[in-house]
């Protein structure tokens, strides 16, 4: 299954040659002895360069997609840099100009010079021309768009396939016996990935969406691929807590659970990830419509329902395209990922799913939380490695010392900010760079930037920012749709920004975001309180609270907050005080919250 | 329900590591820690580990992917605790 043949394709290619060679049998026929053997040996190389000439050629027509540029689209995941759409069409002319030049020539020599002349021409010049055009082109290039990661001539070669007509692949591998996973070291290999899939593809019962609980990353992937390739859609649940996964079950009554551990909600239908009869595993790598819905993630919010968000699969795969890139990722570099965030996060899909998947790596089956079950993990773990992780577990690490025997390639950590002594630390104990990426569940990654040396965030490819009455919107690149941002933002250019702080009311804890005022309406909501207030201090992972409840018991009120709010927004500590410093006009400053923190600390 | 003294101190070491709203001795060693229990999360177990790193000088390790295993209870937690810490 190495080749996944383009069928419709080499079916034209048999009856061209069907068709030349009954062609060439009249012609042998029908014409003198001597045309008949000129046609014969003359004719094959200028056909052959006209073929080539028109299969460039007729890219160039209006609303046609010139083939360089194809090609090009194909190698970028699908979105182009700037620039490379005008340059890749005059490359198409060029390559149409040359074989038209070169079919022109052979005819000419054929009918006018010696056969000496013709042969050196057909066998030397012409081949020789050809490769200095492509090797000339991709030298040019390199210069040309230096900014732009680089490429190497492996990677170019690869990419001349045409984009496949049957979608975008599940995965892109070498071999059916490469690994797609690793559990304690040992491999998984991509033919057991497909087969699992297949046979709970099978096993599934109806219904149009599934809900992946699986902890076990291996797991994950199987019940991932299974949706995929039975057009189910997947839930991806931001926490494993009861509420959460409830309320989603609320939503969709057609539901059932993909789910590897006990404890899952009850009336919910519970499918395990393997061990059901197996099925015939797919003959063709699956692969999906850039269209097809493929997962859904959830901003939790503090109450409610959780909010859901579609993601295509197209925009999936262009993702980890752009951030395998950014990696500089190849042919010949298969990453191998550990990661400690949940795959159901959408920094866990994109870094440690969809990021191997597409990039003929493997992930770590665990999700080690530890510093030292992590060390235990990438040290299980072949080169090159990549650990996809959070400010807190760098934070653990570092604070650890963790010395790792074998180096890591790079770090990259999402979820919450990273700060630049942390960043600089975890870059000196483990010599590699640790990068942040700025994202949302909305969106995916945004930005990246290398914490430890710059405080500028550099978009990803492909993406725009615009600003619009302290606004900013991102859109294009691998999204679905435009985002805005819940942060402010200053741009420097039009490639790199700077974070300037949240949006006032948004507070983020655990990759999880809320609105301040959500979170006060729950509290002044709860039976007993007067009045109250969240409050997050600067440099805090969790929000405090202040409550006015002369008639409640911090228990009580705790209580009841627990029953409406995502757990990891419940305050930290909960004070009770006589009153919330309002001015007159009923609001409260950020200074009068911080005196009133001070003094409740200190009593 | 009884409790023995290194459950205590564990117990006061995390209601001081994570500015818990009650105090060491409300904490049940049976109880679940995690979840519906004392409603911790996994950002608390990495505290708990890095607390317990400082002051026993002793690395946690699941050794394991299921976490929860050992921060079942308190009295999960400490049994882990005194069984690694005398190798």
């Amino acid at each position: 299954m190495k080749s996944i043949a383009p069928s419709r394709r080499a079916v034209v290619a048999v009856c061209a040659v069907v068709l030349y060679a009954l062609l060439s049998r009249v012609a042998l026929n029908s014409l003198p002895e001597g045309a008949a053997l000129k046609w014969a040996v003359y004719s094959p190389p200028v056909l052959i360069d006209l073929v080539l000439c028109w299969l460039f050629g007729r890219t160039l027509r209006r609303g046609a997609e010139p083939l360089v540029t194809s090609f090009a689209r194909h190698a970028h995941g699908g979105v182009l840099p700037h620039g490379i759409p005008a340059y890749t069409r005059r490359v198409t002319l060029l390559w149409t100009l040359l074989l038209a030049a070169m079919a022109a020539a052979a005819a000419g020599l054929a009918a006018f010079g010696s056969e000496r002349v013709w042969a050196l021409f057909v066998y030397a010049a012409s081949p020789a021309l050809i490769a200095a055009l492509f090797l000339g082109e991709f030298a040019w290039r390199r210069v040309r768009f230096r900014h732009l990661p680089r490429q190497r001539l492996a990677d170019m070669l690869q990419y001349l396939r045409l984009p496949s007509a049957h979608g975008l692949p599940l995965l892109r591998l070498h071999a059916m016996e490469d690994a797609v996973a690793r559990r304690r070291g040992e491999p998984i290999a991509a033919s057991a990935l497909l087969a699992d899939a297949a046979s709970l593809a099978a096993a599934l019962p109806p219904g149009r969406h599934v809900l992946n609980l699986c902890r076990d990353r291996y797991h994950f992937l199987v019940g991932y691929a299974a949706a995929l390739m039975a057009k189910r859609l997947s839930l991806l649940p931001p926490g494993s807590g009861d509420a959460a996964i409830r309320d989603i079950c609320r939503g969709f009554d057609d539901l059932c659970c993909i789910a590897d551990h006990d404890g899952v909600p009850r009336g919910v239908r519970v499918v395990r990830p393997t061990g059901h009869a197996a099925a015939a595993p797919p003959r063709q790598m699956p692969a999906f419509p850039a269209g097809q819905p493929a997962a859904v993630v959830f901003t939790s919010g503090s109450t409610g329902r959780p909010a859901p968000h579609v993601k295509s699969w197209g925009s999936l795969v262009r993702g980890a395209l752009a951030l395998g890139r950014h990696l500089g990722l190849g042919p010949s570099i298969a990453p191998q990922i550990i990661g400690t965030v949940p795959p159901q996060h959408m920094f866990g899909l994109e870094a440690t799913v969809m990021l191997p998947l597409q990039w003929r790596g493997a992930v770590d089956a665990g999700r080690p939380l530890l510093p030292s079950d992590v060390k235990a993990a990438i040290e299980s773990a072949p080169a090159p490695r990549w650990l996809m992780t959070t400010p807190l577990q760098l934070r653990a690490c570092v604070g650890d010392g963790l010395e790792l025997h074998g180096a890591l390639r790079g770090v990259i950590s999402s979820t919450m900010p990273l700060d630049a002594p942390l960043a600089k630390a975890a870059e000196e104990l483990w010599r590699c760079p640790v990068e942040e990426i700025y994202g949302s569940s909305e969106t995916g990654m945004m930005a990246l930037r290398r914490s430890a040396r710059d405080p500028f965030w550099t978009l990803c490819e492909g993406l725009t920012l615009e600003s619009e009455d302290g606004a900013t919107r991102v859109r294009g690149g691998h999204l679905d749709s435009p985002f805005t941002l819940t942060d402010r933002v200053e741009i420097e250019d039009g490639r790199r920004f700077r974070l300037l702080g949240r949006i006032a009311d948004m507070i983020k804890v655990a990759g999880k975001r809320s609105s301040v005022e959500d979170l006060n309406a729950r509290l002044r909501a709860v039976p007993g309180v007067a009045d109250g207030v969240f409050y997050m201090p600067e440099g805090a992972q969790r929000p405090v609270a202040f409550a006015v409840a002369p008639d409640a018991s911090k228990a009580s009120i705790l209580g009841a907050l627990r029953r409406d709010l995502d757990p990891v927004f419940l305050p930290r500590p909960l004070y009770l005080v006589d009153a919330l410093p309002r001015a007159a006009n009923g609001k409260i400053t950020r200074d009068g919250l911080e005196a009133l923190l001070r003094r409740a600390a200190a009593r | 329900m009884q409790t023995t003294a290194f459950e205590s101190e564990l117990a006061a070491l995390i209601v001081q590591a994570l500015n818990l709203e009650i105090s060491p001795d409300e904490i049940d060693p049976e109880a679940p820690l995690f979840g519906e229990g004392l409603g911790l999360d996994s950002i608390d177990m990495l505290e708990i580990a890095l607390a317990v790193s400082k002051k026993y000088g002793f690395k946690l390790r699941s050794d394991d992917a299921d976490n929860e295993r050992i921060f079942a209870s308190l009295r999960a937690l400490t049994a882990h605790i005194e069984k690694h810490r005398t190798k």
